[in-house]
Protein backbone atom coordinates (compact mmCIF):
# COMPACT_ATOMS: atom_id res chain seq x y z
CA UNK A 1 0.00 0.00 0.00
CA UNK A 2 2.92 2.39 0.96
CA UNK A 3 4.89 1.62 -2.46
CA UNK A 4 1.46 1.99 -4.78
CA UNK A 5 0.98 5.47 -2.66
CA UNK A 6 4.25 6.13 -3.33
CA UNK A 7 4.66 5.67 -6.90
CA UNK A 8 1.22 7.70 -7.56
CA UNK A 9 2.84 10.57 -5.12
CA UNK A 10 5.95 10.63 -7.70
CA UNK A 11 3.34 10.09 -10.45
CA UNK A 12 1.62 12.98 -9.12
CA UNK A 13 4.94 15.37 -8.89
CA UNK A 14 5.90 14.59 -12.35
CA UNK A 15 2.40 15.73 -13.31
CA UNK A 16 2.52 18.89 -11.97
CA UNK A 17 5.85 19.96 -13.19
CA UNK A 18 4.92 18.73 -16.67
CA UNK A 19 1.72 20.95 -16.73
CA UNK A 20 3.63 24.05 -15.06
CA UNK A 21 5.82 23.60 -18.00
CA UNK A 22 3.42 23.12 -20.61
CA UNK A 23 1.46 26.11 -18.92
CA UNK A 24 4.37 28.50 -18.98
CA UNK A 25 5.20 27.12 -22.64
CA UNK A 26 1.44 28.50 -23.26
CA UNK A 27 2.15 31.57 -22.35
CA UNK A 28 5.33 31.93 -24.01
CA UNK A 29 3.26 31.25 -27.48
CA UNK A 30 0.83 33.44 -26.64
CA UNK A 31 2.72 36.56 -26.07
CA UNK A 32 4.20 35.45 -29.14
CA UNK A 33 0.92 35.30 -30.87
CA UNK A 34 0.14 38.68 -29.80
CA UNK A 35 3.21 40.41 -30.95
CA UNK A 36 3.17 38.89 -33.78
CA UNK A 37 -0.87 40.31 -34.30
CA UNK A 38 0.44 43.28 -33.36
CA UNK A 39 3.42 43.71 -36.15
CA UNK A 40 1.44 41.63 -38.88
CA UNK A 41 -2.80 42.03 -38.06
CA UNK A 42 -2.95 38.64 -38.98
CA UNK A 43 -6.87 37.53 -36.96
CA UNK A 44 -4.84 34.08 -37.51
CA UNK A 45 -2.23 34.96 -34.76
CA UNK A 46 -5.12 36.42 -32.58
CA UNK A 47 -6.96 33.17 -32.95
CA UNK A 48 -3.94 31.22 -31.96
CA UNK A 49 -3.03 33.50 -28.98
CA UNK A 50 -6.26 33.46 -27.37
CA UNK A 51 -6.35 29.83 -27.52
CA UNK A 52 -2.91 29.85 -25.90
CA UNK A 53 -4.02 32.03 -23.10
CA UNK A 54 -7.24 29.58 -22.63
CA UNK A 55 -4.99 26.78 -22.70
CA UNK A 56 -2.55 28.31 -19.74
CA UNK A 57 -5.12 29.06 -17.91
CA UNK A 58 -7.10 25.58 -17.94
CA UNK A 59 -3.59 24.25 -17.45
CA UNK A 60 -2.61 26.57 -14.29
CA UNK A 61 -6.12 25.34 -12.67
CA UNK A 62 -5.36 21.80 -13.44
CA UNK A 63 -1.80 22.43 -11.91
CA UNK A 64 -3.82 23.97 -8.71
CA UNK A 65 -6.12 20.60 -8.44
CA UNK A 66 -3.33 18.65 -8.83
CA UNK A 67 -1.00 20.26 -5.95
CA UNK A 68 -4.46 19.88 -3.57
CA UNK A 69 -4.25 15.95 -4.42
CA UNK A 70 -0.58 16.01 -3.16
CA UNK A 71 -1.56 17.84 0.06
CA UNK A 72 -4.81 16.36 0.75
CA UNK A 73 -4.43 12.68 -0.85
CA UNK A 74 -8.25 13.03 -1.59
CA UNK A 75 -9.15 13.57 -5.06
CA UNK A 76 -12.35 13.25 -5.04
CA UNK A 77 -13.01 16.63 -3.38
CA UNK A 78 -15.93 19.49 -3.69
CA UNK A 79 -12.89 21.57 -4.66
CA UNK A 80 -11.47 19.40 -7.16
CA UNK A 81 -15.45 19.02 -8.51
CA UNK A 82 -15.35 23.37 -8.98
CA UNK A 83 -11.58 23.12 -10.53
CA UNK A 84 -13.03 20.82 -12.96
CA UNK A 85 -15.90 22.55 -13.70
CA UNK A 86 -13.79 25.98 -14.26
CA UNK A 87 -11.38 23.71 -16.55
CA UNK A 88 -13.68 22.65 -18.53
CA UNK A 89 -15.93 26.40 -18.50
CA UNK A 90 -12.28 27.94 -19.25
CA UNK A 91 -11.92 25.38 -22.48
CA UNK A 92 -14.99 26.31 -23.70
CA UNK A 93 -14.93 29.81 -23.57
CA UNK A 94 -11.53 29.29 -25.28
CA UNK A 95 -13.14 27.61 -28.32
CA UNK A 96 -15.99 30.03 -28.83
CA UNK A 97 -13.84 33.42 -28.58
CA UNK A 98 -11.47 34.12 -31.56
CA UNK A 99 -14.79 34.80 -33.57
CA UNK A 100 -15.69 37.23 -31.11
CA UNK A 101 -12.46 38.55 -31.25
CA UNK A 102 -11.86 38.42 -34.41
CA UNK A 103 -15.40 40.64 -34.78
CA UNK A 104 -14.37 42.99 -32.43
CA UNK A 105 -11.19 43.72 -34.53
CA UNK A 106 -12.81 44.73 -37.34
CA UNK A 107 -15.27 47.03 -35.37
CA UNK A 108 -11.42 48.96 -34.64
CA UNK A 109 -10.57 48.70 -37.79
CA UNK A 110 -13.79 50.26 -39.47
CA UNK A 111 -15.60 47.34 -40.40
CA UNK A 112 -18.59 45.82 -40.03
CA UNK A 113 -18.89 43.59 -36.78
CA UNK A 114 -19.11 40.04 -38.42
CA UNK A 115 -19.13 36.47 -36.58
CA UNK A 116 -17.77 33.34 -38.43
CA UNK A 117 -18.60 30.30 -36.77
CA UNK A 118 -17.56 28.54 -39.32
CA UNK A 119 -13.94 28.65 -38.51
CA UNK A 120 -14.26 27.56 -34.67
CA UNK A 121 -12.50 24.26 -34.41
CA UNK A 122 -15.53 22.19 -32.59
CA UNK A 123 -12.84 19.73 -31.43
CA UNK A 124 -11.58 22.56 -28.24
CA UNK A 125 -15.63 22.89 -27.14
CA UNK A 126 -16.04 19.08 -27.35
CA UNK A 127 -13.14 18.64 -25.00
CA UNK A 128 -14.63 21.66 -22.61
CA UNK A 129 -17.86 19.09 -22.30
CA UNK A 130 -15.84 15.94 -21.56
CA UNK A 131 -14.11 17.61 -19.04
CA UNK A 132 -17.39 18.76 -17.74
CA UNK A 133 -18.86 15.79 -17.59
CA UNK A 134 -15.84 14.30 -15.78
CA UNK A 135 -16.19 16.51 -13.10
CA UNK A 136 -19.58 15.18 -12.69
CA UNK A 137 -18.06 11.86 -12.37
CA UNK A 138 -16.07 13.43 -9.54
CA UNK A 139 -19.43 14.06 -7.88
CA UNK A 140 -20.00 10.48 -7.41
CA UNK A 141 -16.78 9.55 -6.79
CA UNK A 142 -17.29 12.08 -4.02
CA UNK A 143 -19.85 10.10 -2.43
CA UNK A 144 -18.37 7.00 -2.77
CA UNK A 145 -14.89 8.39 -0.95
CA UNK A 146 -17.35 10.00 1.86
CA UNK A 147 -19.24 6.20 2.55
CA UNK A 148 -15.42 4.56 2.12
CA UNK A 149 -14.21 7.28 4.82
CA UNK A 150 -17.30 5.96 7.08
CA UNK A 151 -15.72 2.43 6.86
CA UNK A 152 -13.15 1.11 9.69
CA UNK B 1 -32.76 -3.23 14.36
CA UNK B 2 -29.20 -2.66 14.52
CA UNK B 3 -25.45 -3.58 15.11
CA UNK B 4 -23.90 -2.26 18.13
CA UNK B 5 -20.42 -2.33 18.62
CA UNK B 6 -19.53 -3.36 22.08
CA UNK B 7 -15.95 -2.58 22.53
CA UNK B 8 -16.10 -0.54 25.16
CA UNK B 9 -17.10 -3.58 27.01
CA UNK B 10 -14.45 -5.88 25.83
CA UNK B 11 -11.97 -2.84 26.18
CA UNK B 12 -12.99 -2.74 30.03
CA UNK B 13 -12.78 -6.72 30.42
CA UNK B 14 -9.17 -6.85 29.19
CA UNK B 15 -8.11 -3.39 30.62
CA UNK B 16 -7.11 -1.96 27.77
CA UNK B 17 -7.18 1.33 26.83
CA UNK B 18 -8.38 3.50 23.64
CA UNK B 19 -4.62 4.84 22.93
CA UNK B 20 -3.44 1.24 23.04
CA UNK B 21 -5.98 -0.57 21.08
CA UNK B 22 -5.76 2.02 18.72
CA UNK B 23 -2.05 1.10 18.51
CA UNK B 24 -2.13 -2.78 18.44
CA UNK B 25 -4.45 -2.63 15.25
CA UNK B 26 -2.78 0.39 13.63
CA UNK B 27 -5.82 2.14 13.38
CA UNK B 28 -5.82 5.99 14.52
CA UNK B 29 -7.25 7.19 17.86
CA UNK B 30 -10.06 9.18 15.97
CA UNK B 31 -11.73 6.24 13.85
CA UNK B 32 -10.96 4.01 16.25
CA UNK B 33 -13.15 6.32 18.94
CA UNK B 34 -15.94 6.56 16.09
CA UNK B 35 -16.24 2.85 15.89
CA UNK B 36 -16.22 2.59 19.33
CA UNK B 37 -19.14 5.07 19.72
CA UNK B 38 -21.25 4.00 16.64
CA UNK B 39 -20.39 6.76 13.63
CA UNK B 40 -19.13 4.33 11.52
CA UNK B 41 -21.03 2.48 8.84
CA UNK B 42 -19.34 -0.34 8.51
CA UNK B 43 -15.96 -2.54 9.67
CA UNK B 44 -13.78 -4.26 7.15
CA UNK B 45 -12.92 -8.40 8.29
CA UNK B 46 -9.24 -6.87 7.89
CA UNK B 47 -9.96 -4.51 11.36
CA UNK B 48 -12.40 -6.71 12.65
CA UNK B 49 -9.64 -9.64 12.76
CA UNK B 50 -7.13 -7.00 14.24
CA UNK B 51 -9.07 -5.98 17.01
CA UNK B 52 -10.13 -9.73 17.75
CA UNK B 53 -6.54 -10.71 17.76
CA UNK B 54 -5.48 -7.18 20.31
CA UNK B 55 -8.29 -7.82 22.62
CA UNK B 56 -8.37 -11.88 22.17
CA UNK B 57 -11.99 -12.63 21.62
CA UNK B 58 -14.47 -13.51 18.94
CA UNK B 59 -16.26 -11.65 16.57
CA UNK B 60 -19.20 -11.91 18.61
CA UNK B 61 -17.79 -10.30 21.81
CA UNK B 62 -17.92 -7.13 19.60
CA UNK B 63 -20.41 -7.18 17.64
CA UNK B 64 -24.21 -7.29 19.06
CA UNK B 65 -27.68 -7.60 16.63
CA UNK B 66 -30.64 -5.85 18.70
CA UNK B 67 -34.19 -5.54 17.19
Amino acid sequence: MDNRSSTLNKRLNTDRVITLIVAFLMIFVAAVQFISFAKSSDTLAIRRGIHSVFSAIALILLYIGLRRIAVTGKPFDDKIVNLLRAIAITIMVGGFLPPFAEGFINIVRGSEFVLNFGDIDIFIPLAGVIVGILSEIFVYGKDLQEDNDLIA
Amino acid sequence: MAIIIRLDRMMADRKMSLNELAEKVGMTNVNLSNLKTGKMKGIRFETLDAICDALDCQPGDILEHTK
